[in-house]
């Protein structure tokens, strides 16, 4: 699929294959559909060989700088796939792309989101920036990473993208460059065009009840809420189902679609409970909770999660200054996928589609979300967060 | 402002306090602190500005911040402004608490102002930030002043080692290339020269030594015209000279700017006062400055390289130089000893004495820190001129290095005239040094020692005149102290004294002494610190200086700190019981770093709290920094169970070990004891006010009771009061005293029908 609005294009192609470099080499040469292509946007299933896979997308890209990572299901025009492989391409003489990886992540996780961030400055002289981070979700507090590439693009160029995933084996992801395929790093694309980018950010989360008082909590972890403690607060409130309340796996299950809405001055913000702590009755998030801030416990449904998918669309293309999308890229919240269900997710593509009116989508699920278009924090969960190209 | 929004204040400035205070540096704590507060506005651009820069900025688009636009808004207050490439913007800001040009600044796109809440916490933050930058500065300061004094060791080392080779008479070459990879290592450059005149020709220099160039390059510059280059320059105007932008000046040498180098400084050479060639350094860092201090060490190396010249062509000059202090033109240690050998020669032979005095100036380090080398060298000088008025003709005086002198005085007619001399020495130096445009007043400590009709030599007697030394200082400035025989018996003492420790406990040899810790709002007695005294059969009271770091050695500490432990609190509780008054009188105990991580702590302290029935909240146990960071995760455990019980936690010393601020205030302490170095001389010292100052206000934001320990003045204490120190400790409010003293107060309290009269401090 294809499309070009002058001196610019966009295309996106996705393969089944289960021979590596051939699912590379085909879903790469659908989604060339220009000269001059700028850039290549890999995301597949760690299933794949990944070297061979990127040397089949470059056979079709040719020197053209790459991104992308491994996912936990990837997104493509044609519906939601797994263990397969979606390129989008994107070129002609209105676009200008940088890209840069960083690696050791998790060692210094500012540093490394301001390494790879810092190829933002190689693209000026259009009038539009967008900064497309793709990290590893498995390697630390991801705020730090968008902090760091924050502090390099600041105020005016928005962020965008999402951690990479390992199909939920939760053991590690990778992220590639070039035709380099890496780990516990951060990988960044520059994205400067002639026209306008429309970016949407929604989670299709409902606030349960009152709110609550963070009492205690330290970062991730919430010890009290109205000074009781954390966990049995939340199991109150929701009567939560007797098999959740002692077994580790059963409650992270259960708590992935109960997170926690946090109050802020721009909306809540949703935090996503990974874990439990039985003794201490404590609550893990994947995200910093702020002692003495409001917290709401929220959850949702497929209706829900589908009315976010249509407002962050709608979100997206508002901003386009009514020109149609010559594409649209989607980080999805693994987490939404667990809502949704496997016919739930066909739905929700479908609709992201039909948004793009034609133009071709890709993404992916994420193991966490990135899109800054206000304050500084620009790291989410559960949530999806839609790019528009023109 | 409601509770909600007071707890959530409250809550944001402490989690922001955590974060700036972890940083470790300066730098770091501001970058940290400005991203900080933008995120908890919800903002997208932040800033600190000092003294007219912004030190930390975050969000503005390619880090480049119109500085005077920022200013000037902040300067008219003004609540919004227009950012380049950003847009219009909310703006808030707060100046700093302790310097009126510091401000944290925040915008915010859009047009929602910022509410009262966020206003309160910009200011608590800005706050914070003040304070914790300025804890960093003071830190740094003293960083670098250690920096310094290690550079200077070094310097001391190489130039010392550079004295050897000329008094152990080793060919000049070898002497020019010590000096010449002396300089190059201490001033960090790439490289190091030392040229000469040549003696039929006074136009050209030749290289005579180097250290990091390149032979190829060393052969190009092997000759090279005078006046031209840094080098030249130094020969041809006598002076010190420093070149930037080597490459683009005029007249230098074209071979060394090929090769890189961009900064070189050199300084002449002379012989008998005679330009003879030059000494240079040069760098390929871009950026590299030579300051003061660099140009003081080439100064002192080609000072050295002089004295090796003009040694190499005077031998009668390097007699003296092997016999003599560079600096003060006295006898060194090698000359001292010949000569006090001697003396104790001809005293064995004619039944005479000999006197040995060992001065030390006390502080010396002071001067040097605060007005310079040159003046602690010109302050040496006049003290040796001053300490020859002293003497009579046979004696020597000598300089035995740093600020260390020693006199010998022949035919000693006993003890009682090397106290005289003694005297006439500390009298002599009494009169204040007049050093760079300050009037310097230092005193001295001399030890004596008095040759035993032939028994010494020349190094027991200095030996035994250092000990004695040691021993006046610690009676204080300005005095003399005989040498004794009892004294270097020492470590024979230690091992006895290592036995006796051991066994003090079944004897029941140690004692409590209680100091009472005032609240300094009320003047009232809040708790008292019990410290353990030893009451040796033999020796008396023995100090816990002298027993302590032996029982900590040994690990005899533990079971004296669980005896300490259960004695205070039934010491404590007798006296809550006792006396209405004292019933919620607080004891505190020290607990030593062999004791904070083992793992039976807790259930010991409980033991012994549930066996003296002692109210858990009375009993405050201090910690020091360094029994924390040991083994952090042990210590963690070890004071979680203590705080579970109930047992307040206090952190001593605190600010001495400081490497790791943000870490210490992880654990759960209830009060930080500022540390006597930061509190004596509070009033006086600006830099101690600064710090204990920050201290206090952190302690207080974090909810934490502040102790000011070693309140020594009345002026202290106001100073103390002033910072709104919770509790204070020192000489001035109450010595440590023992129990029946307490009690005697807590009686008479009671019959003044209140215990606030005994040791209430005027306000």
């Amino acid at each position: 699929m294809e499309r070009s609005e002058q001196n610019r294009w966009f295309g996106v192609g996705s393969s089944r294959d289960n021979e590596s470099f051939a699912a590379g080499e085909d879903a790469a040469r659908a989604a060339v559909r220009g000269g001059d292509p700028k850039l290549a946007i890999v995301f597949a299933s760690e299933a794949h060989d990944l070297h061979e896979l990127l040397a089949g997308v470059r056979r079709s890209t040719g020197d053209a700088p790459l991104v992308g990572c491994s996912t936990a299901g990837e997104i493509a025009t044609t519906g939601p796939g797994e263990s397969g492989v979606v390129v989008a391409a994107l070129g002609g003489s209105g676009f200008a792309c940088a890209t840069a990886a960083s690696t050791n992540a998790s060692e210094r996780l500012r540093d490394a989101g301001a390494e790879a961030g810092a190829c933002v400055a190689e693209v000026d002289g259009k009038p539009n920036r967008v900064l497309l981070l793709l990290s590893d979700g498995l390697a630390g507090d991801q705020q730090e990473i968008v902090r760091g590439a924050y502090s390099v693009a600041g105020a005016a160029i928005p962020l965008v993208g999402g951690c990479a995933g390992d199909d939920l084996k939760m053991r590690r992801t990778y992220q590639f460059h070039n035709g380099d395929v890496l780990q516990d790093s951060v990988v960044a694309a520059a994205i400067a065009s002639d026209a306008p980018f429309g970016i949407g950010v929604q989670h299709g989360w409902r606030k349960v009840g009152e709110p609550m008082l963070v009492t205690g909590s330290t970062g991730n972890r919430v010890h009290t809420l109205d000074d009781q403690p954390a966990l049995d607060v939340y199991l109150e409130r929701l009567g939560a189902p007797e098999g959740v309340r002692g077994d580790a796996a059963a409650f992270t299950r259960y708590a992935m679609t109960h997170p926690l809405g946090l109050s802020r001055r721009s909306g809540e913000e949703v935090r996503f409970i990974a874990e439990a702590d039985f003794s201490d009755r404590s609550l893990g998030c994947i995200a910093a909770v702020p002692h003495g801030g409001l917290v709401w416990i929220m959850e949702g449904d497929a209706d829900s999660v589908l009315n976010a998918t249509d407002a962050a669309c709608d979100d997206a293309l508002q901003s386009l200054e009514g020109q149609k999308p010559l594409g649209l890229l989607a980080f999805d919240c693994i987490a939404r996928r667990g809502v949704l269900g496997d016919e739930g997710i066909a739905r929700e593509v479908q609709r992201i589609s039909d948004y793009a009116v034609g133009a071709p989508v890709a993404g992916f699920y994420t193991y966490g979300e990135i899109a800054r278009t206000h304050g500084i924090s620009g790291f989410h969960n559960q949530t999806l967060v839609v790019l528009a190209l023109t | 402002m409601t509770r909600i929004a007071e707890g959530w204040i409250s809550a944001q400035l402490a989690e922001f306090l955590g974060a700036i205070t972890s940083a470790g540096e300066r730098g770091a704590a501001a970058d940290r602190g400005v991203v900080w507060a933008a995120e908890t506005l919800e903002a997208e651009l932040g800033a600190v500005i000092e003294g007219g820069h912004v030190t930390a900025s975050v969000g503005f688009p390619g880090g480049r911040v119109d500085v005077r636009h920022l200013i000037a808004a902040v300067a008219a207050r003004a609540q919004e402004i227009d950012v380049k490439g950003v847009g219009r913007c909310r703006l808030t800001s707060a100046p700093f608490e302790t310097d009126g040009d510091g401000h944290l600044v925040v915008a915010r796109l859009g047009d929602q102002p910022f509410s009262r809440e966020e206003a309160t916490l910009m200011r608590g933050m800005a706050r914070s930030l003040s304070l914790t930058l300025d804890v960093f500065s003071a830190l740094d300061r003293e960083r670098s002043l250690r920096a310094t004094l290690q550079e200077r060791q070094l310097l001391l080392e190489r130039l010392s080692a550079i004295q050897r080779a000329i008094t152990r008479r080793a060919p000049l070459s070898d002497t020019l290339d010590a000096i010449t990879a002396g300089a190059r290592e201490l001033l960090d450059t790439e490289a190091s020269a030392v040229r000469l005149v040549d003696q039929d020709d006074e136009h050209t220099s030749s290289l005579v030594s180097s250290a990091g160039l390149p032979p190829e390059t060393a052969a190009e510059v092997a000759r090279a015209p005078v006046g031209v280059g840094a080098s030249g320059h130094a020969i041809a105007e006598d002076r010190l000279v420093v070149m930037y932008d080597y490459a683009k000046a005029t007249s230098v040498l074209p071979q060394l700017a090929a090769r890189g180098f961009v900064a070189a400084m050199a300084a002449p050479v002379r012989e008998a006062g005679r330009v003879i060639g030059s000494i240079s350094v040069a760098s390929t860092q871009l950026g590299r400055h030579f300051d003061e201090n660099d140009q003081e060490i080439l100064a002192a190396f080609a000072e050295h390289a002089s004295l090796a010249l003009t040694d190499a062509r005077t031998m009668d000059e390097m007699q003296h130089l092997a016999f003599h202090d560079v600096l003060t033109g006295l006898p060194n240690r090698a000359l001292f000893f010949e000569r006090l050998d001697h003396a104790l020669a001809r005293a064995r032979r004619d039944h005479g004495q000999v006197a040995v005095l060992f001065l030390d100036l006390d502080r010396f380090k002071n001067v040097n820190d605060s007005l310079g080398h040159a003046a602690g060298d010109q302050l040496l000088i006049n003290v040796s001129e001053r300490l020859r008025g002293c003497l009579r003709e046979p004696d020597t005086a000598a300089r035995l290095g740093g600020d260390e002198f020693a006199v010998l005085i022949e035919e000693a007619s006993g003890p009682v005239d090397a106290a005289t001399v003694a005297d006439r020495i500390l009298e002599a130096l009494r009169p204040p040094f007049l050093l760079s445009g300050s009037e310097v007043s230092i005193s001295g400590s001399i030890g004596i020692a008095v040759s035993s009709h032939g028994q010494a030599d020349a190094g027991t007697m200095l030996r035994d005149a250092d000990l004695a030394m040691y021993r006046a200082k610690m009676d204080g400035s300005g005095s003399s102290f005989h040498f004794e025989p009892g004294m270097h018996s020492a470590a024979v003492q230690r091992l006895q004294l290592e036995g006796e420790l051991r066994r003090a406990l079944e004897r029941n040899e140690f004692v409590l002494h209680y100091q009472p810790l005032v609240d300094l709002r009320t003047g009232d007695l809040h708790s008292v610190e019990a410290l353990v005294r030893w009451e040796h059969p033999t020796l008396g009271l023995v100090p816990p200086s002298d027993f302590i770091p032996l029982a900590e050695d040994t690990g005899l500490i533990v079971p004296i700190g669980y005896w300490i432990l259960r004695e205070a609190l039934r010491q404590v509780h007798r006296w809550q019981t006792d006396f209405p008054a004292a019933c919620m009188l607080g004891v505190s105990v020290n607990l030593s770093a062999r004791q904070v991580p083992r793992a039976d702590l807790a259930a010991r302290v409980q033991e012994i709290l549930a066996d003296e029935r002692f109210d858990p909240s009375l009993l405050t146990l201090e910690v020091t920094e360094t029994a924390l960071l040991r083994d952090t995760e042990a210590a963690d455990v070890c004071l979680q169970e203590l705080k579970r019980m109930g047992v307040r936690l206090a952190l001593d010393d605190f600010g001495t070990g400081y490497s790791s601020l943000g870490h210490v205030l992880r654990f759960p302490i209830d009060a930080l004891k500022v540390d006597r170095s930061f509190v004596t001389g509070v009033a006086t010292s600006e830099e101690r006010a600064a710090v204990a100052r920050a201290i206090i206000s952190m302690g207080r934001m974090l909810n934490l009771e502040t102790v000011a320990e070693g309140i020594e003045t009345d002026a202290d204490l106001a100073s103390l009061r002033a910072f709104d120190c919770d509790l204070g400790q020192g000489f001035l409010l109450a010595r440590p005293m023992p129990a029946r003293m307490i009690e005697q107060r807590l009686r008479a309290g009671q019959h003044a029908d209140s215990r606030q009269s005994t040791f209430r401090v005027s306000a």
